[in-house]
């Protein structure tokens, strides 16, 4: 009798707890026609842009507290473009992407933070691409409106921590990547 | 070039290649070093250590450049195997004269004199050669092309380039071993060098990593072509066996792995490269020596000026 009303009661503060984070993150969808996700590869000669057409994002927002914030991204490696043709295919085989091995990278937050100034986020998250999973911190600035949210991540990865590894030395480790999501509210 | 893909792509491959030409070379000459062993099976013998030398030498790019294990997770890296497989079979059953140079060999057939084996064993793995590395090749033709989830949409491929991998690969063989026991012993590994080109330069446009093991079986090749014009009687043009087979296989995972639409006949020429400057090499069998070779020389390079300008040049601005 006594266990029961135990468990009652931790049901009773589980379904607050729910109930309550629900109704603070608010569901943002992503509007795929102003987001784009974008890269740009170095090299002692030059440099190619490039970026992926396909991506799907899940964010949960809440702008009083940030920590119950919560944003997934999924890329689909196979609509990796570059400025060169002839690079596009090359980035998609086993020395870069791998596409058809690892047809997806995907980007977990597990916390959020204010960043160092106004307007400005920090996604830390697991980005997992080439089948490995490693840590990365994302910073980004917002624009909030009444109807969206808009983030720009303007950052660099070490493309060797995740395996590719291919022209190392010849062509930069760091990869500089820009990301922008419109998330309609 | 960079370093490291200069070392075990080219020096690498190029060095275990001499070792194994020059173990092959004492294995099928006589004990005081003056002319061929009169042993039969010396001959197989030094054919086989020079497949096993190039296979070698080949192994080296994937080693030090893509650090794979017995059985690698690529079905162009798996191939190596059944590579062997097949290269030996066709070098130890294919007619050797170790006791008589090529050139010899190829007088006495055109005058009507069969170039006895001398041995029942011999003979049977004579007869049986195209037998025992068509069988063999049936599971080059099976590992060169990639399997798996993400390669569902191109399974309708798979039937097509294994019948091309295979029949190309046995064609290819038997026309350059054709050259060889027609008197072109000593540079028939040019025929199979060129050979390489195409899938080399396809590899280049597409995937780093297979362009590098072309380069490596290049490194290879070349080192035994000038070994065998540098020494006579050397029994380096068994190379071709597995070279031809890894010209197809390399040219099958170049197609799978590029993402360019590139005419069928282009890949027609890739794969049977060989067999056409072989031809030109046979028809012009009753000319100099001077001349088959240049006419080879021009119809190859030509071929794969072709090739290359197709894959790297057409289609840009």
């Amino acid at each position: 009798m006594h266990h029961r009303f135990h468990t009652f009661i931790a049901t009773l503060i589980l379904g607050a707890v729910l109930c309550g984070s629900a109704v603070a993150a608010e569901k943002l969808t992503l509007d795929k026609e102003k987001s784009k996700i974008t890269f740009v590869g170095s090299k002692p000669e030059g440099k190619h842009d490039g970026g992926f057409k396909t991506f799907e994002v899940s964010a949960m927002a809440d702008f009083d507290q940030a920590e119950n914030s919560s944003l997934e991204i999924m890329i689909d490696t196979a609509s990796l473009w570059s400025d060169d043709e002839k690079l596009t295919n090359h980035l998609k085989n086993p020395d870069f992407f791998d596409v058809r091995k690892y047809p997806k990278i995907q980007f977990k937050s597990t916390k959020i933070e204010a960043g160092g100034g106004d307007s400005t986020v920090k996604f830390i998250g697991k980005m997992k691409m080439l089948d490995k999973e490693v840590e990365v911190t994302i910073p980004a600035s917002f624009e909030l409106s009444d109807t969206s949210l808009k983030l720009v991540a303007d950052f660099k990865i070490d493309r060797t921590k995740w395996g590719m590894s291919y022209g190392e030395g010849k062509i930069d480790n760091m990869v500089a990547i820009k990301a922008t999501f419109v998330l309609n509210r | 070039m960079e370093t490291a893909i200069l070392l075990w792509s080219v020096a690498g491959p190029g060095v275990v290649c001499i070792c194994a030409a020059v173990l092959a070379l004492w294995v099928a000459r006589d004990q005081n070093g003056r002319g061929t062993s009169e042993d039969r099976w010396a001959g197989p013998l030094a054919a086989v250590l020079v497949v096993c030398g190039w296979m070698a030498a080949i192994a080296v790019p994937l080693i030090g450049r893509q650090k794979i294990s017995w059985w690698p997770a690529e079905a162009w890296q798996q191939v190596v195997w059944p590579i062997g497989l097949v290269g030996v079979l066709l070098a130890l059953c294919a007619p050797h004269h170790t006791a008589r140079s090529g050139e010899e060999a190829g007088r006495e057939r055109s005058r009507g004199e069969p170039a006895g084996p001398g041995s029942p064993t011999l003979a049977w793995l004579h007869r049986d050669q195209w037998f025992l590395g068509g069988l063999a090749s049936l599971l080059v033709g099976m590992l060169a092309m990639p399997t798996g989830d993400g390669w569902g949409d191109l399974l309708p491929w798979h039937r097509g380039w294994l019948v091309a991998v295979v029949g190309c690969g046995l064609v290819n063989a038997w026309i350059m071993q054709q050259v060889a026991l027609s008197g072109g012993e000593r540079w028939v590994l040019w025929i199979a060098l060129a050979g390489l080109g195409g899938p080399t330069i396809l590899a280049a446009t597409a995937y780093g990593g297979l362009a590098e093991w072309c380069l490596g079986a290049i490194a290879a090749t070349l080192m035994l072509a000038i070994f065998a014009l540098i020494v006579p009687r050397s029994g380096c043009w068994s190379a071709l066996f597995p070279a031809a087979f890894f010209a197809v296989a390399a040219t099958a995972s170049g197609r799978f792995y590029t993402y360019e639409d590139h005419p069928l006949w282009l890949y027609c020429l890739i794969l049977l490269l060989p067999t056409g400057v072989s031809l030109v090499a046979l028809l012009l069998g009753g000319q100099r020596l001077a001349t088959q070779v240049v006419a080879s020389a021009l119809t190859a390079a030509g071929l794969l000026a072709g090739i290359a300008y197709r894959l790297l040049l057409a289609g840009q601005e």
